[in-house]
C-alpha cells in the first residue's frame, strides 16, 4: 500500500509540475501527457462538459467512449467525445451546447 | 493454400486470446479494437508516459501483463488495428470498419465478435447531472489516466464491482463516503459449492473488503440511489434501504454530500454486431440482455460468424479470456482443417469460473420494482432527452415494442445507439417484468458513430 500512494504521489507531482495545458471556457486545465481531454477536465473538478438539446447539463458518465455525454467542441470541431480524445497542450475545449 | 484470414472485433482479454490463439494456429488475423492500446475495460492500459500505478490486487496485476505479454510476443504477426470501430457486420461475412480518416470492408473467412459489455443503470431522478458516473467509468478513469472522478464519492449498485471501485477509489486518495450494494454479499453464501469454485477471486473481493474497512468506509447492503441532488452537477445522493421487490424504503433514507457517483446496476452485452447480421438471440437480463444463441465453441446462428468472452453473456475476464482461446483455436481448426489440441485445459478453466459467475448472478438480480425508481420528468434516454412519461404515454397509446416505440418517441436513436438506455426502456413497456419476449431494437449499419468523411474514403478493398 506504501509503494502505491507513493506512486500516486509521484503522478500527482508531475501533475502540479507540468506546464501542458489547454482551456476549457474561460478555464486553464493542466494535464499529465497521455491524459485524455476528459480525465483532466476531471482532474480540475471540471465536470458540466455539455448541455444536452433540452437544457440539461451532461458530463463525462462512462468514460470510455460509449454514452457520448462527455462530448464537447475541441478545436472548433463538436462531437469529440473528451473521454477518447487525448490532450494536447493549446487545444481549445468549450462546452458544446445542444446540436452544434 | 492461401493462409484463412479471421477478423476479431475487440482487444479485451476474450479478443487478445483469441488472436494469439488463431495466429498461433496458422491463420492471419486481422484484430480490430477502439481504444488506443490492447487490454479492453478490465485489464485497460494506461499511456506509457503517464506512469500510472496499477490499481487492481497484485494477482489481477498479475494475469492482466501475462495476457498482454502474450500477445506482445504476436503482435507482429497480427494485422492489428487499433482507434478503429467496427460498425457493421453482414452474412458472409463482411465487416466493415472505420477510423478517423478512412473506412475499409473486410470480407474474412471467418469473425469473431469479442464485443464485450457496457455498463447498464437503472434510470432514477437526478442520474444524468454531470459528477455522476458509471461505477466501471470511474475504475478506467482511474486505471488509464490516474485521476479520481472527485473528491468527495458516493459508490452504489449490484454485484462485487462497486466494491472494488470504492477500495480502489478509496486508496487512490479519494474520500469515499459509502458504498451501498443492491444485494447483501451473504445472498452468494446460498451457493457454497460456487464460491468454492470461485476461491481465487472471493479471496480478491475480500482484500477490496478490508480496503473499504480499513479507511472506514461504510458500506450499506441492501441500499440503493432514490435521487441525485444538484443544479449544474451533483452535490447530494440520497440512499434509502430497498425491499425483496427493489422499491425504496424512503422513510429510513440517508443523505450524503458528494462531487461525484460511481454507479453500476449490471451490463448490457455490445451484441448489435450480430444482430445486425441476423444472428438469432435470447434474454437474460442478468447476464448481458440480448444475447448471441451460439454453441459452447462460440458458434452462433450465422455461417462463418463467431462469439466470445462477455458479450455472449457476462462471465469475467477469467471466462472471457479461457473462452478466447478456445474460440480462436476451434475457429482456426476449422478453416485449416488441423484438429485443435488443449481444449480440455481450457474447458476445465472456462466452466469452473463459470461455476462461479452462477453463484454471483444472485448478486446481479434486478427485481421489478427498481423500474419505478424514475418518476414521469426522469430522463431515460438520455442521447434524445425522452422521459419517463413520455414512454409511459407512448406505451399507453399502443406502441408496445421497442421499435414502434423508438420510432415514436426516439428512444434508443442517438449517439449511443441505445446502448445507454435499451434495457430500461424494454422494461417500461413490459411492466418491469422479464423481457424474454420482448424483441431488440433493430440493429441497423453504423452500429457507433462514425465520420462520414471516413465512410466516403474508402480505402482500396484487398
Amino acid at each position: 500500500m506504501g509503494a502505491h500512494t507513493e506512486n500516486l504521489r509521484a503522478t500527482g507531482k508531475r501533475l502540479m509540475s507540468t506546464t501542458s495545458s489547454f482551456s476549457f471556457e474561460d478555464q486553464t486545465i493542466e494535464f499529465v501527457p497521455g491524459q485524455s481531454v476528459g480525465a483532466a477536465l476531471v482532474a480540475a473538478s471540471v465536470r458540466w462538459h455539455r448541455s444536452a438539446e433540452d437544457g440539461t447539463p451532461r458530463g463525462l458518465t462512462c468514460a470510455i467512449g460509449v454514452c457520448w455525454e462527455c462530448r464537447c467542441v475541441i478545436d472548433d470541431r463538436p462531437n469529440v467525445r473528451a473521454c477518447m480524445a487525448r490532450a494536447r497542450a493549446g487545444m481549445v475545449v468549450r462546452r458544446q451546447k445542444g446540436l452544434e | 493454400m492461401t493462409t484463412p484470414t479471421i477478423a476479431v472485433v475487440g482487444a479485451g482479454p476474450a479478443g487478445l486470446a483469441a488472436s494469439i490463439a488463431a495466429v498461433d494456429a496458422g491463420c492471419a488475423v486481422v484484430l480490430v479494437d477502439e481504444c488506443s492500446l490492447p487490454g479492453g475495460q478490465i485489464y485497460r492500459q494506461a499511456d506509457p508516459e503517464l506512469n500510472v500505478p496499477a490499481v487492481g490486487t497484485a494477482q489481477e496485476t498479475e494475469r492482466k501483463h501475462a495476457l498482454l505479454r502474450r500477445f506482445a510476443a504476436v503482435r507482429d504477426r497480427i494485422d492489428y488495428r487499433p482507434n478503429t470501430t467496427a460498425h457493421s457486420l453482414f452474412a458472409g461475412p463482411e465487416l466493415q470498419i472505420a477510423d478517423e480518416q478512412d473506412s475499409e470492408r473486410l470480407n474474412p473467412d471467418a469473425v469473431i465478435v469479442a464485443t464485450g459489455v457496457s455498463e447498464r443503470c437503472v434510470p432514477f431522478p437526478g442520474w444524468t447531472l454531470p459528477g455522476v458516473l458509471y461505477a466501471g467509468g470511474a475504475q478506467a478513469l482511474l486505471k488509464a489516466h490516474g485521476v479520481t472522478p472527485g473528491k468527495r464519492v458516493a459508490i452504489a449498485g449490484v454485484g462485487v464491482l462497486p466494491l472494488a471501485v470504492g477500495a480502489q477509489l478509496s486508496r487512490a486518495g479519494a474520500h469515499v463516503v459509502v458504498v451501498a450494494l443492491f444485494h447483501p454479499l451473504r445472498r452468494m453464501v446460498k451457493d457454497p459449492m460456487g464460491l468454492w469454485a470461485g476461491r481465487r477471486v472471493v479471496l480478491e473481493g475480500l482484500q477490496y473488503t478490508r480496503w473499504l474497512r480499513s479507511a472506514g468506509v461504510p458500506i450499506l447492503e441492501g441500499w440503493a440511489p432514490v435521487r441525485v441532488e444538484g443544479a449544474s452537477t451533483a452535490k447530494a445522493i440520497v440512499l434509502a434501504p430497498v425491499d425483496r421487490d427493489g422499491h425504496h424504503l424512503v422513510e429510513r433514507s440517508r443523505r450524503f454530500e458528494v462531487d461525484a457517483i460511481g454507479l453500476n446496476f449490471g451490463f448490457t452485452a455490445n451484441s448489435e454486431l450480430v444482430r445486425m447480421a441476423g444472428g438469432k438471440v435470447f434474454y437474460d437480463s442478468t447476464i448481458g440482455g440480448w444475447l448471441p444463441c451460439r454453441d459452447r465453441l462460440g458458434k452462433t446462428s450465422l455461417d462463418r460468424i463467431y462469439v466470445a468472452g462477455d458479450g455472449a453473456g457476462l462471465r469475467g475476464a477469467f471466462v472471457a479470456e479461457a473462452e478466447g482461446y478456445m474460440v480462436g483455436t476451434a475457429v482456426a481448426g476449422e478453416l485449416t482443417g488441423r484438429s485443435p489440441t488443449a481444449m480440455h485445459r481450457l474447458e476445465k478453466v472456462r466452466s469452473t469460473n463459470e461455476r462461479f459467475q452462477k453463484a454471483l448472478r444472485k448478486t446481479l438480480e434486478l427485481p421489478p420494482g427498481v423500474w419505478d425508481w424514475a418518476n414521469s420528468d426522469t430522463t431515460v434516454c438520455r442521447c434524445e432527452c425522452v422521459t419517463r412519461g413520455r414512454i409511459d404515454e407512448a406505451k399507453s397509446e399502443g406502441h408496445c415494442s421497442l421499435d414502434a416505440l423508438k420510432r415514436n418517441t426516439r428512444v434508443g436513436m442517438g449517439w449511443c445507439g441505445g446502448r445507454t438506455c435499451l434495457q430500461a426502456a424494454a422494461a417500461y413497456i413490459h411492466g418491469g417484468g422479464s423481457a424474454s419476449t420482448l424483441q431488440p431494437m433493430r440493429a441497423r449499419p453504423v452500429a457507433r458513430p462514425v465520420k462520414l468523411g471516413a465512410l466516403a474514403n474508402p480505402r482500396r478493398d484487398q
